[in-house]
């Protein structure tokens, strides 16, 4: 009975954790979106001679958010195969901007156009510990860190309780790359601690770099003709590589610069977005209000179809994939609208607030 | 935008064209903002119209604006006095709906031109790229613009939206 | 003539066109060891993001948004584009376009010349063809039968289809499960090998398409020309009840898993398949369909498979096999001039006359090379190789093979023209359908694809369409302008009156077989030449009553099935259009398909065809001719995925000769 007790404690404590990498990945995403979403797409802002810059910026935040979602993805399966519930839209829960991640320990995160401070600010959020033995304990200061720690708890229990006795989840709740097909890396059902293992692994690979961040190298495969196959960059090096104008070659270490082919930024071809904008700001402005609204809204669909699909429901994954594609749109069309409060020098963006539907 | 705020009567002219434009098509000025083809519109509406007629044109902006706040029908009703039934000015209300439809540029007829005064810039085209993709008759149909924003794998086995006016 | 500068370096194999059926040839013999050089007429443009971004901004400012658009059209090196359509009037012939008209009907067909070819504006539609359809002289008495059956192409249709990359479930798609009543019962065994399934799974069906599954149900057709079956299940093998199926499409979708230790009877290596999205860096691009709508003319992500991909294969290929043989140990590099060794892509090379030897023989091919895209001025070169392969489509492999006084044996060269005369139906649903959404097509309505009829009466597929009537009205522009301008509507009411009438827009399209004919044709004349002095191909034309015949039963099908369907026809036939045509006192439009196919046509006897079964001319045995021209009738499937296995069966048989 004690050792029951036991487990179900370990459990309940796995679990928290977890929650916690779900929140953290979410977390990330608006503000990766806000800025990817703030620059202006090639050859649309000079009609006489269409420029084409920063659609590589684009791209290479697309691919990082496209990886992000893959993780929470990831966390779900965990959570799953340990008979655990995700929870992803308790408002309680839910990021608010500006908020420092891992319970104020790590870097900032902000709701902010595209600009070299908040590109900076996203290669810190994806920095690997420097220390990863100290940042196994509890005392975590990086994400890296503290998948690390949730790794060694999970361990802990498998070695204490058993494995078979820590992965009890429903298998049919685990997604597998039947279920969910994007880009970048593989999904992984989780069902034992090396499959756990694995799918912590290609979470940290994907963000810091492989060998704990001292390889640009992420482990995944760009599709490529056979034989041209490359490895693709971790999202620490990809943010770095668009503040350096120039890609990484998945050879290179940490330390040193990129060595690859030229990437081009134009850090001004940008909407001019309020920072954390607020629902304040729109306050006097029922018209942009009933925009910032309708984003809500859909934003908060999206939680809702995710929170589905990761307890049991999982055709719902398929059916937010509009939502997501949708989000772009709005959130972009409100980055264009000029709020009048600034005399016109900003403009409005998205919130990304939680709105507890009532209605389906 | 900074030029705009050392000219008054500059972001004066565009907000009554903005205005104008949200009345003529039935989104709001958000939503006419949230193109973000408004500047290119102008200058294109601008560079097709005769100064005495563009006065004219954007005259009407904020009685048009009370109007349709106190009453709908009495708002539609001048829209169709002032703008639709006018041989001057019907035929740009016209062409700028199309603009705001399709970002492209339905030319002003011959005689019109002939009556009013021609324009060089009075040709079909379509304004910029965004202009394309940014065409409110997608937002109006319940679609996307063929050719880009997507709604994503398999969107298009799902229910349509519902019409939203 | 000036005299042409001689290439210095020589290739096991030449291949004209770098297009689906070059590309393909040129990967499976750089595996087999072969060098390759290809000749492309267009310009080097469209494999890196930058220039196929270009084309997509190109395709946003058309203000007519045609398969071509999108695209380069150089002086250097023009294509036939759907806007020089005109009627032709009395013996002049047309000259509009690139494309010399003789009539008596507008041939309405178009490809692009260019890196990749016209898969850079295919739909992407991968239907394989019915048994039947190799065996039209024998079972109907009609046209000609191939010189190989369905079983004999099965296994090149399966590597094709791993190649494009198609999405489809294997089961949907045999002929009984397509609702079709074949003519004869042996054609529903084996259709697909045992275990044999798609790379990837089949894309969703849209709204629309499962909009007329629910309502067309029950019904059921008489195709023996009796009008109505009055609903009395008839003992009749000429019933059919029409199924809505799930179209195999070259788009990338979810990657099948197959179980494990599975018998696939392709590549092994590559299971599970990975989608291949864009070429060039943006490589995590289009590895899933979007839904951009827009496969014609452009794909922004290059979801839609195209040739530039194979291409990139086979760049690869020849660049490992380089490294093999000329790279040092290391990080040594293998220099460019290495790798053209092996294999290279010359574009900007317009192939213009192949030479022969006194054994009948090709003993080279001159060609122009331009240094500028769109400028006429080009140097004179003549190239040399053990084999020769022409790979640049119908047309210009016929234009070319009759400016150089090939294959002269059987008179067939040029002729036998064939295409999908393409004929819409339209209306209005009554409810919201949802289109504009999703691949321009993902079902369509293939039970008509063969049966007995067929010795009277053409037959024909059904396309469902997802984008209202664009193609049939300009829809949605021609509705804003109608709303705009003709029914003074602005404002809300505007945006009601765009979304009750757009939304509600169903269409289907047809496409109707046609039979090979020797004046169906494409010849030359010294009179027409472009810009760079090369021969246009000079077009006669017809579709004749078996094709009509088979129209007329398609369009009153559709008007069959929008009566089960509650949907208001509009389609209306104008006879000022460019492909107007009557038929039994009833008058119809089509449009051309794209669908280019026959003109130097496989056969056992070199008097009635131009090449043998392995695509071998009849008369030059080192010369190959392989595309579309290939097929010896069109059947009723859209042409690519056979082109596609057909150039597979071609590599094997020019690997065999050159052993």
């Amino acid at each position: 009975m004690t050792n029951d007790k036991n487990i179900d404690h370990d459990r309940a404590e796995l679990g928290a954790l977890l929650q916690k990498a779900l929140m953290l990945e979410l977390s990330t995403i608006p503000p990766y979106a806000t800025a990817c979403y703030s620059i202006k797409e090639q050859g649309q802002y000079d009609r006489s001679s269409p420029e084409i810059v920063n659609a590589e910026p684009i791209e290479v935040i697309r691919q990082v958010m496209v990886e992000e979602m893959l993780h929470m993805v990831l966390v779900a399966n965990l959570m799953n195969a340990i008979n655990c519930k995700p929870v992803v839209n308790d408002p309680k829960q839910l990021p608010s901007y500006p908020m420092r991640i891992l319970d104020g320990k790590g870097p900032e995160l902000r709701l902010r156009r595209f600009m070299p401070d908040q590109i900076k600010c996203f290669r810190e959020v994806e920095r690997a510990p420097k220390d990863p033995a100290n940042d196994a304990h509890r005392d975590y200061e990086t994400i890296g860190g503290f998948y690390l720690y949730v790794l060694g708890m999970l361990e802990k229990a498998c070695a204490a309780h058993g494995e078979r006795k820590i992965f009890i989840g429903d298998a049919a709740r685990q997604f597998n790359s039947d279920d969910y097909y994007g880009a970048g890396g593989d999904v992984i059902a989780v069902h034992d601690l090396a499959t756990a293992r694995t799918a912590i692994r290609e979470i940290m690979d994907e963000g810091e770099g492989a060998a704990l961040g001292h390889s640009a190298c992420d482990n995944d495969l760009i599709p490529a003709p056979k034989g041209e196959e490359r490895w693709d960059i971790a999202h620490f090096f990809k943010f770095d590589e668009i503040l350096h104008s120039r890609y990484y070659l998945p050879t290179d270490r940490l330390g040193e610069p990129p060595s690859g082919s030229d990437l081009v930024v134009d850090w001004t071809a940008v909407w001019p977005m309020k920072d954390d904008p607020k629902a304040a700001d729109y306050a006097s402005t029922p018209e942009i209000r009933e925009l910032s609204d309708r984003f809500n809204r859909s934003y908060s669909e999206l939680l809702d179809g995710l929170n589905a699909a990761f307890n049991g429901d999982k055709p719902a994954l398929a059916l937010i994939v509009p939502v997501m594609f949708s989000l772009k749109d709005q959130a972009q069309h409100l980055m264009r609208v000029p709020l009048p409060d600034t005399g016109y020098g900003t403009t409005a963006g998205p919130l990304w607030r939680y709105v507890p539907t009532t209605e389906s | 935008m900074t030029r705009h705020k050392t000219d008054p009567d500059m972001q004066n002219d565009r907000d009554a064209f903005t205005a104008i434009s949200a009345v003529l098509t039935g989104y709001s000025k958000a939503e006419i903002h949230a193109t973000g083809c408004g500047k290119d519109y102008w200058h294109q509406f601008r560079q097709v119209t005769p100064e005495p007629i563009l006065r004219e044109f954007l005259s009407h902006a904020v009685a048009l604006e009370k109007t349709f706040a106190k009453d709908l029908e009495a708002g539609a009703s001048e829209v169709r006095r002032i703008y639709l039934s006018s041989d001057r000015l019907g035929p740009l209300a016209r062409s700028l709906i199309q603009l705001w439809y399709l970002g492209q540029w339905v030319p002003l007829s011959q005689d019109w031109c002939r009556k009013y005064g021609v324009s060089r810039f009075n040709v079909s085209k379509i304004i910029s790229t965004r202009a394309y993709k940014e065409g409110l008759v997608w937002d109006a149909i319940g679609a996307h613009p063929v050719g880009a924003k997507p709604q994503g794998y398999g969107a298009w086995a799902m229910e349509p939206p519902r019409r939203r006016v | 003539m000036v005299q042409p500068l001689e290439d210095d370096r020589q290739y096991d194999v030449v291949i004209v066109g770098a297009g689906i059926a070059g590309a393909i040839l040129a990967k499976q013999l750089l595996a087999k060891g072969r060098t390759v050089l290809m000749l492309e007429a267009g310009a080097d443009h469209g494999q890196d993001w930058q220039t196929y971004r270009e084309y997509l901004d190109k395709f946003y400012l058309s203000l007519a948004k045609t398969p071509n658009s999108p695209y380069p059209n150089l002086p250097t090196v023009p294509s036939p584009e759907v806007l020089d359509i005109t009627p032709v009037r009395g013996t002049v012939p047309d000259t509009n376009g690139y494309f010399v008209q003789r009539g008596p009907m507008p041939f309405g067909s178009n490809y692009l010349r260019a890196y990749g070819g016209t898969t850079l504006h295919w739909l992407g539609t991968s239907l394989r063809m019915l048994p039947a359809d190799f065996e039209m002289a024998s079972r109907f008495g009609k046209g000609v039968d191939w010189p190989v059956g369905y079983t004999e192409l099965r296994p090149y249709y399966e590597k094709a289809e791993w190649e494009i990359g198609v999405s489809a479930e294997a089961a949907e798609q045999t002929p009984q499960a397509l609702g079709i009543r074949t003519s004869a019962a042996s054609d529903n065994k084996a259709y697909f090998a045992k275990g044999y399934d798609y790379p990837m799974h089949a894309l969703p069906t849209s709204y629309c398409d499962q909009y007329f599954e629910k309502r067309m149900q029950g019904l059921s057709i008489s195709t023996s020309g009796q009008r109505d079956p009055g609903g009395v299940p008839e003992q009749d093998a000429d019933i059919v009840e029409p199924k809505v199926a799930n179209t195999p499409q070259g788009r990338n979708s979810i990657p099948r898993v197959f179980a494990k230790g599975a018998k696939i009877p392709v590549d092994l290596k590559n299971t599970p398949y990975k989608p291949r999205g864009a070429t060039g860096a943006f490589a995590f691009m289009g590895q899933r369909c979007e839904g951009n709508t827009n496969c014609i003319p452009i794909c922004p992500v290059q979801a839609k498979y195209n040739a530039m991909k194979t291409l990139a294969d086979a760049e690869a290929l020849g660049k490992s096999r380089a490294e093999k043989k000329f790279g040092g140990k290391g990080f040594a590099t293998v220099k460019d001039d290495d790798i053209a060794k092996i294999f290279k892509v010359q574009t900007q090379s317009i192939a213009s006359r192949v030479e022969l030897d006194e054994n009948n023989r090709i003993s080279s091919i001159i060609y122009k090379r331009y240094a500028f895209p769109g400028v006429t001025q080009y140097e004179l070169r003549r190239v040399r190789a053990k084999t020769y392969v022409l790979a640049g489509g119908a047309v210009e492999n016929a234009t070319l093979a009759l400016a150089s006084g090939l294959c002269q044996s059987s008179q067939e060269l040029g002729r036998n023209l064939m295409d999908h005369p393409y004929m819409m139906a339209w209306g209005l649903a009554e409810h919201p359908i949802g289109p504009f959404r999703g691949p321009q097509s993902t079902a369509g309505i293939e039970s008509f694809r063969d049966g007995k009829f067929r010795d009277q009466k053409a037959a024909f597929r059904l396309e469902l369409g997802n984008t209202g009537w664009d193609f049939a009205a300009g829809a949605p522009y021609s509705n804003v302008s109608q709303l705009v301008e003709g029914e003074n509507l602005f404002g809300p009411g505007l945006r009601r009156k765009l979304y009750d009438d757009v939304q509600r827009q169903v269409r289907i399209g047809i496409l109707v077989e046609q039979l090979p004919k020797a004046s169906n044709r494409v010849s030359i004349d010294p009179a027409y030449r472009d810009a760079m002095g090369e021969y246009r191909p000079v077009i006669s034309y017809d579709v004749d009553d078996y094709s009509r015949a088979g129209l007329a039963m398609a369009h009153e099908i559709c008007m069959t099935i929008f009566r089960r369907m509650g949907i208001r026809n509009h389609t209306s036939y104008d006879p000022s259009a460019a492909g107007y045509l009557t038929y039994d006192g009833n008058g119809y439009s089509v449009f051309g398909a794209g669908h280019l196919v026959g003109t130097h046509r496989m056969g056992t006897d070199r008097k009635t065809s131009v090449t043998d079964a392995g695509m071998r001319t009849h008369d030059h045995d080192n010369l190959w001719m392989v595309g579309c021209g290939s097929m010896p009738t069109i059947a009723t499937s859209n042409p690519t995925l056979t082109l596609a296995a057909l150039a597979f069966k071609a590599a094997d048989a020019i690997e065999k000769a050159l052993k």
